[in-house]
């Protein structure tokens, strides 16, 4: 089980270079820079000025010599400042990272705990109505556009039933009231969102569940359990379960990414302060440190994600873990 | 102890209905071993699964009766069916590969059937399972327990099938091809084990097997299946003697002897019907020697020809 993680663990550094080192090629490829987003259509900056603000950022430099000094800053952490406004790159991301957080993870953990039991009902009732009826629900969430059901949600619930905020996280006002008023505020503010991601990703997890619950339920030792005299909810959620998550997990590990890097539509229709809009916006405006350090933090997080998934994986399957 | 009467089991499927089990009656008596034999695709293992309902959803139980002491199983609820398998009636199967759970260990998927019937303790129940594994021997017992059925081997795992299935005494153990699988000297050790726990427990075993040789190892009456039907059924000795069906006879002589070296292995000719395309008439017809027009037409019942030899032919007595 330990070399089992320490072989995981060990991955992760390449990954991170890999994944930077083309980050920073695709920001190059894409045409103008920093300089000339600046001051670009103003004519009072000469050629100089500009040549010596390129020189300042170390953008005169060749593109891999510029990775070699931002990985060698990174090793100390060091992510560098905004060229916009300045301002330390881990500040701005931590000011971002729990609105993503919260949301994301109570998003996973409502999908979860919702896709599972529809997706286990469905496999054992098949073809009965619920599992007709979920599996047109599902299907009818999965084709809807997060965005459009969104703005839908919004006019509705937000402009003509005037019941739920329909956007951003917290009001300004919100920094004065109680610690359980805020919690709640916020509560009241991730509704609208939590639906909608909610229903829009409940198909992948509950349809992979059904199929692979459909799969186990047929298994010889599913009929050895039976024929031991175990009640029916004992096999169901043990003997089969188990083994109809394994597939499941590796689910997990492959939505993670999306998870922790936010979603740059979504954030930006809910106006919601995360990882996503501030990528979004440091995109825009070739503000490289940004972007980088958005894109180095968001990659470990999933790759710690995935990590997490093996490990469930090995507590799950026994013949992995002697792996 | 058990009397299965006329016991239907059909599945319809879009080609048609399937008679897997298709009037079959036979008694199992208190410790005295019932032997279930036939080809592959006869509707041996529907028969068996059929016994305590565990047959696939697309199967049904058309009609019939399985008295287990007077009671029949097929009218108890769910609770009082969970009280029998397992516990009364356990059973054992062809795969022992894919009979375990993979994510269970095997200490858990013992217990949990000891701890399903008695009213014990997990500290006694896991006791007894080690002591167990001991009986079915089965090395390092106490290791073993808390091993994963991908550490066990093959005849391994059936051992612990049958620890499993034995560990609420049951009165009787169906053994649905224990010994297939397995390589030939793995299932000499299993078919001993087997003997040696039903006269240790006083069980009734209904070993079911294409093989006669595991047959006339442990049985003491025997039924003949073929095509869904019991076309046999005598005590063991008696139908080995003097087998009276057709294709009883053609099975026993296609056994290899080794004293008759240069004869040709003889076969029976053509393959087991289609369950789900009968011919007419008696079902052995199209490959018998000996049908005539009248096997062709007539559906012969079970007649009994001397005391407790029941043979279904026309042309038998």
């Amino acid at each position: 089980m330990l070399r089992y993680i320490t072989k995981r663990l060990l991955l992760i550094p390449p990954m991170l270079i890999g994944i930077s080192l083309i980050t920073l090629l695709a920001m190059h490829l894409t045409p103008g820079d920093p300089a000339s987003m600046r001051y670009g259509l103003n004519p009072e900056v000469s050629g100089s000025a500009r040549a010596h603000l390129k020189e300042l950022y170390g953008l005169d430099k060749p593109v891999i010599i510029q990775y070699g000094g931002w990985l060698k800053r990174i090793v100390t952490l060091d992510f560098g400042d905004s060229f916009i406004d300045d301002r330390p790159v881990i500040e701005k991301i931590k000011e971002r990272l729990p609105a993503t957080l919260i949301l994301q993870i109570s998003a996973l953990i409502l999908i979860f705990s919702l896709a599972l039991p529809i997706g286990v009902m469905s496999a054992v009732k098949q073809n009965s109505f619920f599992d007709k009826a979920t599996t047109f629900l599902v299907f009818i969430g999965f084709a809807t556009p997060t965005f459009w059901l969104a703005l839908l949600l919004m006019r509705f619930f937000g402009f003509q039933l005037e019941w739920l905020p329909i956007s951003g996280m917290s009001p300004w006002y919100a920094q004065d009231y109680s610690l359980p008023r805020r919690i709640l505020d916020l509560l009241w503010h991730l509704i609208l969102p939590l639906f909608t991601l909610a229903f829009t990703g409940l198909a992948g997890i509950s349809r992979y569940t059904r199929y692979s619950m459909l799969e186990v339920i047929r298994q010889d030792y599913i009929r050895t359990a039976r024929a031991k005299g175990l009640k029916e909810n004992k096999i169901i959620y043990h003997h089969a379960l188990k083994n109809a998550l394994l597939p499941v997990i590796t689910i997990l590990g492959l939505t993670l990414p999306a998870l922790i890097g936010g979603s740059f539509i979504f954030e930006t229709i809910f106006a919601w302060p995360g990882m996503g809009r501030l990528m979004y916006t440091a995109i825009l405006q070739y503000d490289y440190p940004v972007v980088m350090g958005v894109g180095i933090i968001s990659v470990f997080l999933t790759l710690i994600g995935i990590l997490i998934s093996d490990i469930l994986y090995a507590v799950v399957d026994p013949r992995i873990r002697y792996e | 102890m058990l009397k299965v009467r006329n016991l239907k089991t059909y599945f319809y499927t879009q080609r048609g209905t399937v008679k897997a089990c298709d009037d079959v009656s036979f008694d199992i008596d208190h410790g005295r071993n019932l032997g279930l034999v036939g080809e592959s695709g006869c509707g041996k293992s529907m028969c068996c699964l059929s016994l305590l309902k565990l047959i696939p959803p697309e199967g049904n139980i058309v009609s019939g009766e399985v008295l287990y002491k007077g009671r029949d199983i097929f009218s108890m609820d769910n609770k009082e069916l969970r009280k029998i398998r397992g516990n009364k009636i356990s059973m054992i199967f062809q795969e022992p590969m894919t009979s375990l759970n993979p994510v269970l260990s095997v200490g858990e998927q013992m217990t949990e059937a000891v701890l399903a019937h008695k009213d014990i303790n997990y500290g006694e129940a896991k006791a007894l399972s080690i002591e167990l594994l001991n009986k079915v021997k089965i090395d390092r017992p106490k290791n073993r327990f808390n091993e994963y059925p991908h550490n066990l081997s093959g005849g391994m795992r059936q051992r612990v099938m049958i620890a499993m299935a034995i560990s609420c005494r049951p009165d009787i153990l169906i053994a649905d091809e224990p010994t297939t699988a397995l390589d030939v000297t793995i299932q000499a050790g299993i078919l001993e084990l087997l003997d040696e726990l039903q006269n240790e427990y006083n069980m009734s075993v209904l070993i079911v097997s294409h093989d006669f040789g595991v047959i006339a190892r442990l049985a003491d009456r025997v039924a003949v299946m073929y095509a869904g039907e019991i076309v046999e059924y005598a005590a063991a000795e008696d139908l080995f003697k003097n087998p009276l069906h057709p294709y009883t006879k053609g099975l026993l002589s296609s056994i290899k002897q080794i004293d008759k070296r240069d004869k040709r292995l003889s076969t029976l000719k053509g393959a087991v019907c289609e369950l789900d395309n009968l011919p007419k008439g008696c079902r052995f017809s199209p490959r018998c020697d000996l049908a005539s027009s009248e096997c062709r037409e007539a559906l012969p019942g079970l007649k009994e020809i001397s005391p407790g030899h029941f043979v279904r032919c026309v042309k038998s007595g």
